[in-house]
């Protein structure tokens, strides 16, 4: 068992993800999340075409690129993130929770002194490390494979994003452990898929989601930052 | 109307992140293959066709901008810069000779917009990119924008046939001051033909674009879109409507910008970078018009500053009868 693995894919990890729900509460305010089994299609669908050919392949390379010690290859693909989050509320979002998950790696003795090294790289004009690649550095630096590392990526943010409707629809806990029992397939595989997915082809294209992000952010009354 | 006289020949291009153009006959060594075609069998049935176009912008002394050195081979066909009286910006043809994008054929086009130039740059209509029957349709742009430069380019709407695979791939260079406005609108397909529509069952569409500003990339967008769309996944990307639309701004933007209608969603996005993207999703019509109205509108923008009118929509000398033409009844 690896457990700094488990620990950076906590979801009580102090980095604010808690915080956010990725769109969703946006998806609530329209009525097309209002029970068990929307909110459960619905982060199917952003797994499956959002976060994993998305953040999911950039995992898998900062993982590869953070074992072989390419900081540069670190430093494009945050770039990479920065260029192609389009809505700024899930942009800073996960700015926000890769710096804090830096930081946090940066007071632990099984990654800090690597972590300095790896994340000095980063140029100061450079607005910050994304959740992602963030993430990717962490769980190289503790001995996760790829497909470890990106399982536990998207476990921990379909975990995320269950626990935000679980809040907000709202639904009961046990459903919302069950919906996530029911995605572990889907998670398997996406990350199959994924992980051999070439760096450059990262991406999603999904205007109706990146229009719900924006008016996440502009509802009358919300819980979430994102 | 005054088309400015066109010089002949081919020139090298250098532009974005490309290895330097060979100058002449264009291609398929030219051509780039993503990954997500790698699996596709090449092109070689006779109906697939490699074509496309190089193309300097330049200005006369007269501010007019006009053709400097220029390349085309068909399919595609340039019609000289239309300079119309009033305009600041010349407008830019590209004309397919074909029924639209068939399997295997590559279109290349690449843009230098010379410092002070102002052109939008187009396709007659939307571009209908046939059923694959093992390889991939593509159309691969690169601009390279120099200081004071304004360009639009507004390739026209996409529609995904049946079984359809295609790539876009898109690679700007901008220069501290070069400003460009990029537009994208997708249908659904062949949406309203009654009992034959096609609606979001092509086989795959991969988008690859990005934007340096002074070598530093600054916009990337990439996606793959594997078809056919299920309800869940039409509701995810179109918002269960028939289009989206897209525009990524490089330069500033009026902050009372009016850019959504009735019955349309639609956001504005600005990224750290400087660039801003516009988004919507709805009937395609309405679609297409806000993409094209939005994104002449930031141009007139640029060169009248506040309350001027947007570039071309106002012309008295230019039929509207165009895909981006003001339709008679605004959305």
């Amino acid at each position: 068992m690896n457990l700094r693995l488990l620990q950076i894919a906590d979801s009580a990890l102090p980095i604010s993800g808690y915080t956010h729900s990725w769109g969703l509460e946006a998806a609530i305010a329209r009525g097309s999340v209002h029970d068990p089994e929307t909110l459960e299609r619905w982060t199917l669908q952003w797994l499956r075409e959002n976060l994993g050919p998305f953040e999911g392949v950039l995992v898998a390379a900062a993982v590869r690129a953070a074992t072989s010690g390419d900081a540069d290859e670190l430093v494009r693909l945050n770039r990479d993130v920065e260029c192609a989050f389009a809505p700024p509320s899930t942009r800073r979002a996960s700015r926000e929770m890769g710096d804090q998950l830096m930081a946090l790696g940066a007071t632990w003795e099984w990654s800090a002194s690597e972590l300095r090294l790896l994340a000095g790289a980063l140029p100061a004009d450079e607005p910050g490390w994304h959740h992602p690649v963030a993430f990717g550095i962490l769980g190289a630096l503790a001995d996760g494979s790829v497909e470890d590392v990106l399982a536990a990526y998207l476990h921990q943010a379909a975990l995320g994003m269950i626990g935000a409707g679980v809040r907000s629809v709202p639904i009961g806990h046990t459903h919302g452990q069950q919906m996530l029992a029911y995605l572990h397939d889907e998670i398997r595989g996406l990350v199959e898929d994924v992980q051999r997915r070439e760096p450059e082809t990262a991406g999603s294209g999904s205007p109706s989601y990146e229009i719900l992000c924006d008016e996440q952010t502009r509802l009358y009354a919300r819980v979430f930052r994102s | 109307m005054t088309p400015p006289a066109a010089s002949a020949g081919a020139a090298p291009i250098p532009a974005a992140d490309e290895p330097a153009p060979k100058t002449g006959r264009i291609t398929r060594a030219e051509i780039v293959t993503p990954p997500e075609f790698a699996d596709c069998r090449p092109a070689g049935h006779e109906a697939a066709r490699v074509g496309g176009a190089r193309v300097e912008l330049t200005t006369t002394d007269g501010g007019i901008t006009r053709l400097g050195r220029c390349y085309q081979q068909i399919p595609l066909r340039l019609m000289p810069p239309f300079a119309l009286q009033d305009e600041p910006a010349s407008l830019l043809y590209f004309i397919t000779l074909t029924a639209g994008l068939l399997d295997g054929d590559a279109h290349l086009v690449r843009l230098h917009a010379r410092r002070g130039s102002r052109a939008v740059v187009t396709g007659q209509a939307a571009a209908r990119v046939h059923p694959s029957r093992g390889s991939f349709a593509t159309q691969q742009w690169s601009a390279k924008v120099e200081d004071d430069a304004f360009l639009v380019v507004l390739p026209g709407p996409l529609i995904p046939y049946a079984a359809s695979r295609y790539h876009q791939r898109g690679r700007v260079d901008l220069a501290p001051r070069g400003r460009l406005i990029w537009g994208d609108v997708w249908y659904a397909g062949r949406y309203s033909r009654g009992h034959l529509s096609e609606r979001f069952v092509f086989d795959r569409i991969v988008q690859d674009f990005e934007a340096r500003r002074s070598g530093r990339l600054v916009y990337r967008e990439r996606f793959r879109w594997d078809g056919p769309w299920n309800e869940d996944a039409i509701q995810w990307h179109f918002g269960g409507e028939l289009a989206a639309g897209s525009l990524m701004v490089a330069g500033p933007v009026p902050d009372d910008l009016a850019f959504d209608a009735p019955g349309v969603r639609a956001a504005r996005l600005p990224l750290d970078t400087g660039i801003t993207c516009l988004r919507w999703c709805g009937p395609p019509a309405i679609v297409t018009t806000l993409v094209a109205r939005t994104a002449l509108a930031v141009a007139g923008f640029w060169t009248g500053g506040p309350g001027a009118p947007p570039w071309l929509l106002e012309s008295t000398a230019l039929a509207p009868n165009h895909w981006f033409s003001k339709p008679p009844m605004d959305p």
